[in-house]
């Protein structure tokens, strides 16, 4: 089994904002090469990963493996400076000051500038400024970077990966790069054991801008059960007190309109019986995840959704307890193998 | 000097918690030097020039950097803390701190996704902000931090053409170059001090001004540049790459108008980039220096850094060299009589 920090840490680093995912693909491919039977990618660049191929029925299991980021919309004449707007939900209130890396035709670091304290005005202290009115600073003049930096090129925080503790992790990018991890899990037990269902691992690509790839690799899967695995919300300070699922509070069941109740409830009695943690999360409508593509994908599919609890979602300091992400591989894998 | 600067801001320390960066300056130096720590924890060195100096010249630069303390422990393990120094909420929120331990915490953020409206966008007060340190509860956050325990941003040097990234460059930035001069000898006996508590209101300075008593003081500081995107070019303050910044006023000081020429005239016979700092803001151990005993003639010299306060700020190298040698033909100037 790969070790769970150390294989957060490698699929976090690999660059892959929203439509630009090839880098952490390569990453999933290299850790499942001794555990898949064989790997396919599609049109939309999602990755599936296969196990136990020529087993019936089948499940698919769906994480992706875009992250926010920032797209350059335009590079300032004067200053050089990059003019950025979000690719998926990157949270403007921390971007000031954030270290962030340039994909254009060689990696480029920057900075996302911050507003100089004297020219800061009375509100500046309560209200951040959106995204549109800040820009990346990479040091270069203007006839340097526009030969290296195109508009449509995305740029990606680079604030390190810390293991606060024994079981907690903090770093940008746990949604999903905690999901894929726990999928991979998933497979390395399930070959560990031998038998269970066919299972696809599908690393998918677009989430964060739609969920465009999983709409695309839902449509392409003879399997009729869909799994989802993403995070949630962990309860924190100054949340509603709803949002209830502790750190290290295990596996978070997924209930919701969108979602087969037989199969929340097969994932509830597993978890039982095998005493994997877990706590129940409810939502209303829709899921805001990869499952919601797949409910209605090729004439509809049996949707499911497994999350992993973290704090301050997408911001550079996402926090998350591996024993979650254990927990969420575990309940998975005795899906599978409950033929 | 990109190598000394290099190793002096990946040293932590605070304001009050300055030893570590006393202790790396005091390494750096070597022996051989008339050294004194006063009870403020301020270092003060005394070199031998080649000749014995007219007047006595004392330059100096802070070791202190922004930072944050602890001030209590919640009952679910989570830090509240208030700023040392003046730091903008928008650069401590999502952001990573590291405790004199080596624990590393993060300022933690409702997530975007449950905010609505105009909160998307709404900064919240330092008193509401807290420091995750992945604890279990009161008691396991107690076993590793405890009130009063301070920290500082972590952030990774980065070099982005001639350009420099990191926390700290205020002061470090100074403190590099007169690690430098006094590595490399002076032409008339000078006095260096290392002060601490700057960014707390000038304290540091304020007793070693006393026990040096100089004739002429110079202060080298890292300055705020807004020479970034948007904004228009009279509140710029200085720019990056522009050269040294040598002040006429700033909140603290209404310099002397001959020294404030004679470092334009000395620039100009050593071919030395060097900018006013044009608009009246900031402030620095100045302040506290030219009201020292009977009276101080003291000038500031800086180098332009954009970000001031943050985990990022950014210097350019070659503006660091000017500051360096202009330092040195100034403070030879004074000492000579030549003022």
């Amino acid at each position: 089994m790969t070790n769970m920090q150390e294989l957060l840490r490698r699929i976090t680093a690999a660059p892959s904002v929203s439509g630009t995912e090839n880098a952490a693909a390569e990453v999933i491919k290299d850790v499942l090469k001794d555990t898949a039977d064989r790997f396919e990618t599609d049109a939309l660049g999602n990755l599936k990963a296969v196990i136990n191929e020529n087993a019936e029925p089948g499940v698919m299991l769906l994480a992706h493996m875009d992250k926010i980021g920032y797209i350059v919309t335009g590079i300032d004449k004067e200053t050089g400076f990059l003019r950025i707007d979000k690719c998926g939900g990157s949270d403007a209130r921390v971007a000031p000051a954030l270290r962030v890396n340039v994909y254009g035709k060689k990696t480029l670091p920057g900075v996302i500038i911050s507003t100089p304290p004297h020219l800061a005005g009375p509100d500046a202290a309560k209200k951040a400024q959106p995204l549109d009115k800040l820009g990346v600073d990479c040091g270069l003049p203007y006839d340097e970077i526009k030969d290296l930096v195109f508009p449509g090129d995305r740029a990606m925080v680079d604030a390190g990966f810390y293991e606060l503790n024994e079981n907690r992790v903090c770093s940008p990018f746990l949604d999903d790069v905690a999901g894929v991890a726990a999928a991979i899990r998933c497979a390395e037990l399930v070959k560990a054991a031998g038998g269970g269902r066919r299972l696809e691992c599908v690393f998918t690509t677009r989430e964060e801008v739609g969920g465009q790839g999983s709409t695309t690799a839902s449509f392409a899967t003879k399997a009729g059960t869909a799994i989802a695995i993403d995070v949630s919300f962990a309860k924190a300070p100054g949340l509603p007190e709803t949002v209830d699922s502790a750190l290290g509070s295990g596996a978070m069941i997924g209930y919701a309109p969108v979602l087969h109740k037989s199969l929340s409830d097969r994932l509830r009695e597993l978890a039982e019986e095998k005493n994997i943690p877990y706590t129940v999360e409810v939502m209303g409508r829709s899921t805001g995840t990869d499952a919601d593509e797949a409910l209605t994908a090729a004439g509809g599919k049996v949707t499911g959704l497994l999350s992993i609890p973290i704090r301050n979602m997408h911001t550079p300091v996402e926090i998350a307890d591996v024993r979650d992400v254990e927990a969420v591989g575990a309940l998975l894998a005795a899906y599978v193998l409950d033929e | 000097m990109k190598e000394l600067l290099k190793t002096l801001c990946a040293v932590d320390g605070a304001s009050g918690r300055e030893t570590r960066v006393r202790e790396t300056v005091l390494s750096l130096i070597g022996d051989g030097h008339d050294v004194k720590v006063d009870p403020l924890g301020s270092l003060i060195v005394s070199v031998k020039g080649k000749k014995p100096a007219k007047h006595k010249v004392m330059l100096c630069a802070h070791m202190d950097e922004v930072g944050v303390i602890a001030t209590f422990i919640t009952g679910a393990g989570l830090i509240k803390f208030t700023t040392v120094g003046g730091i903008q909420p928008a650069a401590l929120l999502g952001k990573t701190v590291r405790f004199e331990n080596g624990v590393v915490g993060a300022v933690g953020v409702k997530p975007v996704h449950l905010c609505a409206g105009d909160e998307r966008l709404a900064l919240p007060e330092v008193k509401d902000m807290y420091i995750d340190i992945g604890a279990e509860d009161k008691a396991d956050a107690e076993k590793r931090v405890r009130p009063g325990d301070v920290a500082v941003f972590t952030s990774d040097w980065t070099e982005m053409g001639d350009k420099i990234l990191s926390k700290a460059i205020d002061d470090r930035a100074g403190c590099a170059v007169m690690v430098d001069m006094i590595r490399k000898g002076v032409e008339y006996d000078t006095t260096f001090v290392f002060n601490t508590m700057e960014e707390v209101g000038l304290r540091g300075s304020k007793a070693s001004a006393f026990t040096v008593d100089p004739e002429y003081a110079i202060v080298l500081e890292g300055t705020t540049a807004a020479d970034v995107i948007g904004v228009p070019e009279a509140e710029r303050v200085c720019a990056l790459g522009k050269g040294a910044v040598v002040n006429f006023m700033d909140r603290s000081t209404l310099y002397d108008k001959t020294l404030y020429d004679k470092a334009f005239a000395v620039a100009n016979e050593n071919g030395i980039a060097l900018q006013p700092k044009t608009m009246v803001a900031g402030g620095n151990d100045a302040g506290s220096i030219h009201v020292s005993r009977g009276g101080v003639k003291t000038i500031t010299l800086n180098v332009p850094t954009r970000y001031i306060h943050s985990p990022s700020s950014v210097c350019d190298g070659n503006d660091l060299n000017a500051l360096r040698a202009l330092a040195e033909k100034l403070a030879e100037a004074f000492a000579s009589g030549d003022a």
